[in-house]
């Protein structure tokens, strides 16, 4: 079980996204690690993009705080085609077994609604 | 970089065949045209120099060369970088190869080879010579018979007798243009007087002619095609794939929003460079035509050469008429508009403006989502934004400014793989009777400073 | 109006779409494969699956222990980059399975090319529009039913009739009712899905 908390669920272009990582896993993963990304998802086949990472020490349990760096963007968004989300997500290999969590980065600190789309 | 120097190579050999065939060509041609031939010859070297051209665009894309084909991976589309790759294909350098070949063959042993030697051989010395044969000879083939002029000729020079059965540097060449074949040998008939010239250096060497005749240029046409058709299949393979630009950060860094005046440019391309290319491709193509019809070409081959030629004729009509069209020219303070910001837009519509019954300008805001599945790609746009900055219902229309501003929350101008926002500045035009204008200008929205 | 990322027709969702067999099933196939060498073609008319198709078994054919590498041949460049083509010799030294999506659209020099690499390769499977000199490894159909189906499985309550009728608009291109059906949806248009309220 891995699960990812972050201080708050809103941020700002440029701020360091901070939080804590837990983690039991059922045997000693041969790494962890913790990534900032954004992707896509809606109409058009996905992008993604890691912005940033950090490897955790690779124990079978434990707690770890992170900071990550956020670019200038892209925001959050979502319009009628395309919808832009970030994330935290930390990954243990080889299981693959992961938990994340999801958040808004924008001026504002809410998702931008472009359009009619509410 | 293998690819790149390769191309280099390709089009130093390139330059240097179209350069020496223009220097010939311009040569011969002059010659020609001082003992009496049309001056309108000189037109004849737009071919040769337009292959001077290709060699230097040529060589030109390959020193720039082009970047790397990087791209964001989306987490389905496990083999996208392996299709993003820059490619080149032995398979395909070889299939083109020998396309390449016969029409370089073509075009150096039918025509810059006898070119070169009849130029040459114009500063031979001239001496009588007597017409010892003179026949055709005909090769029957189920594709259609040639012939060919036998014309022999004996002369004396420096005391000695020689005999030789070169009417002219391309008399091994059979045709199947039989009229022409006649016309030498009505020229030449057995016991004629004629001036042979002599190379004096090898004196068993004479022709009876050495005039340019429009068969070289046939040929060189013929050849050209097909080397350029190789010669394509063997760039476009050395030079590898170029997907389209994907940057990996897609977000823009601070910009200088006092750069000053920019033109922008239409998203839909000029209608001029349309023009131009059309006519071009419409002349070689009606040139070939011509020759067809002059060549006594067989029914079908010149039926259907005629009706693209005439389909292409059209073409060029059509993008003529577009030239008169009215034409804009939008100009704004600034490359860059943050979100929330103003930018001034000087707008210019030069030509008859008086034929547009409605005329707007808009700023839209657009996403453009790309779906990959399997073999197809499918892009929609949808327009989340529009503003109309200029509405004329009716009258002329001649240039005016206006400032846009960029609505606050809202996403700026961002790029990925597959998804896009794009902000564009769209002109539409009505015109009665006439292809209207539609014409897209991109801007680049920055985030809000 | 709904939001890209919660539409029933996003694209993530549709492509996770479990492929729905109109006939046999996936032992049958399974078999076919077993008895062909793990050589042969899928296929059917546009949006009938085949891609589908292709990326489980792939899935499938890794938990039964063998790997595989797929290649996509794109409508728009249809030929293999020097990338594909290095991916195609790897994984055919390796004795592994190659299945490449749009093999029909291949110049014929550069399929023949891929056919003799892969002689020794675990095998070959494409997904094309015809079986490309291949035996045929299965036979992907449409129909009214496996689109209630895969509606079903989106959890989009669309009426029989309007189903039906776009089925027939699309000639039973099911990608291209999706693709329809998200750009409805994405207008606000929710005719035909019974009990759906805007979000």
């Amino acid at each position: 079980m891995i699960s990812v908390m972050l201080e708050k669920k809103a941020w700002q272009p440029k701020q360091q996204v901070k939080g804590t990582v837990t983690w039991h896993l059922d045997k000693p993963p041969r790494d962890l690690v913790v990534r900032l990304f954004w992707y896509t998802q809606g109409r058009g086949t996905e992008d993604l993009e890691v912005i940033d990472q950090v490897g955790v020490e690779a124990a079978q349990q434990g707690q770890m705080s992170f900071s990550l760096q956020l670019p200038e963007g892209p925001y959050t968004f979502s319009g009628k085609l395309i919808s832009v989300i970030w994330a935290v997500e930390c990954v243990a290999r080889p299981s693959n077994e992961c938990g994340r969590e999801e958040f808004v980065m924008s001026p504002t600190e809410k998702e931008l609604m472009l359009g009619g789309a509410a | 970089m293998g690819g790149r120097i390769a191309g280099i190579i390709f089009f130093v050999f390139w330059l240097g065949i179209s350069g020496t065939v223009s220097y010939l060509f311009s040569t011969g041609i002059h010659k020609e045209v001082q003992n009496g031939a049309s001056p309108w010859m000189y037109a004849i070297l737009l071919f040769p120099i337009s292959f001077v051209l290709i060699g230097i665009w040529g060589m030109v894309m390959s020193l720039r060369g082009g970047g790397d084909g990087g791209g964001i991976s989306s987490r389905f589309q496990q083999t996208a970088k392996t299709e993003l790759g820059k490619g080149t294909s032995l398979g395909g350098v070889l299939f083109g190869l020998p396309f390449f070949l016969a029409g370089m063959g073509i075009m150096i042993f039918m025509c810059i080879v006898p070119v070169v030697k009849s130029v040459l051989a114009m500063s031979w010395e001239r001496i009588p010579a007597t017409v010892t044969e003179s026949q055709m000879k005909t090769n029957y083939d189920s594709d259609g018979n040639t012939y060919k002029a036998v014309i022999k000729f004996r002369y004396r020079y420096q005391g000695q007798e020689y005999e030789s059965d070169s009417y002219d540097f391309i008399s091994f060449v059979s045709t199947s243009d039989r009229k022409g074949v006649q016309r030498k040998l009505d020229a030449a008939p057995v016991g004629s007087e004629q001036s042979a010239y002599v190379n004096p250096g090898r004196p068993d060497e004479a022709v009876l002619s050495v005039r340019l005749s429009w068969f070289y240029l046939f040929t060189f046409i013929f050849g050209a095609i097909f080397a350029a058709v190789g010669g394509g299949i063997i760039f476009a393979m050395l030079t590898g794939f170029r997907p389209g630009k994907v940057s990996k950060r897609a977000v823009p860094q601070p910009r200088d929003l006092t750069s000053g005046p920019v033109l922008l440019k239409s998203r839909s391309g000029g209608p001029m460079l349309r023009f131009v290319g059309i006519l071009i491709f419409t002349a070689i193509w009606c040139g070939v035509v011509y020759l067809l019809f002059q060549k006594d070409a067989p029914g079908l081959f010149k039926g259907i050469f005629g009706f693209f030629g005439l389909l292409m004729i059209l073409a060029t009509g059509h993008a003529f008429l577009a030239l008169f069209n009215p034409r804009v020219r939008l100009e704004t303070e600034s490359k860059y508009v943050p979100v929330g910001g103003t930018l001034a837009v000087n707008w210019l519509l030069t030509g008859n403006g008086n034929k547009i019954k409605e005329f707007t300008v808009s700023l839209v805001g657009q996403e453009e989502a790309t779906y990959r599945r399997g073999t197809s790609t499918y892009t929609d746009r949808e327009t989340f934004y529009e503003h109309n900055l200029v509405d004329h219902a009716s009258g002329a229309v001649g240039g005016g400014n206006v400032t846009l501003k960029v609505p606050d929350g809202t996403m700026y101008t961002w790029k990925a793989s597959n998804n896009k926002i794009v902000w564009l500045i769209k002109v539409n035009g009505v015109i009665e009777k006439w292809p209207d204008i539609k014409e897209e200008y991109e801007i680049e929205v920055i985030p809000a400073v | 109006m709904i939001r890209a990322r919660e539409n029933p027709f996003a694209s993530h969702r549709v492509d996770a779409l479990a492929y729905r067999f109109e006939h046999g099933g996936w032992e049958d196939l399974s078999a076919r494969l077993h008895r062909q060498g793990y050589r042969g073609a899928i296929i059917g008319p546009y949006g009938s699956g085949k891609t589908t198709l292709l990326e489980q078994l792939a899935g499938r054919l890794r938990i039964a222990g063998r790997e595989s590498q797929r290649i996509f041949v794109n409508a728009q460049r249809p030929r293999l980059t020097a990338s594909q083509w290095r991916t195609v010799w790897r994984t055919a030294a390796c004795r592994e399975v190659v299945l490449i999506d749009g093999a029909d659209l291949l110049p014929w020099w550069q399929w023949q090319a891929v056919r003799c690499l892969c002689v020794r390769s675990g095998g070959l499977i494409v997904a094309a529009h015809r079986s490309c000199g291949l035996p045929v490894l299965y036979r992907c159909t449409s129909s009214v039913a496996q689109l209630r189906q895969l509606l079903a499985d989106l959890d989009v309550p669309l009426a029989t009739d309007m189903a039906q009728l776009l089925y027939e608009e699309h000639l039973g291109d099911i990608r291209a009712v999706f693709r329809a059906l998200y750009l409805r949806l994405a207008a606000g248009d929710f005719t035909g899905i019974a009990g759906r309220d805007a979000p």
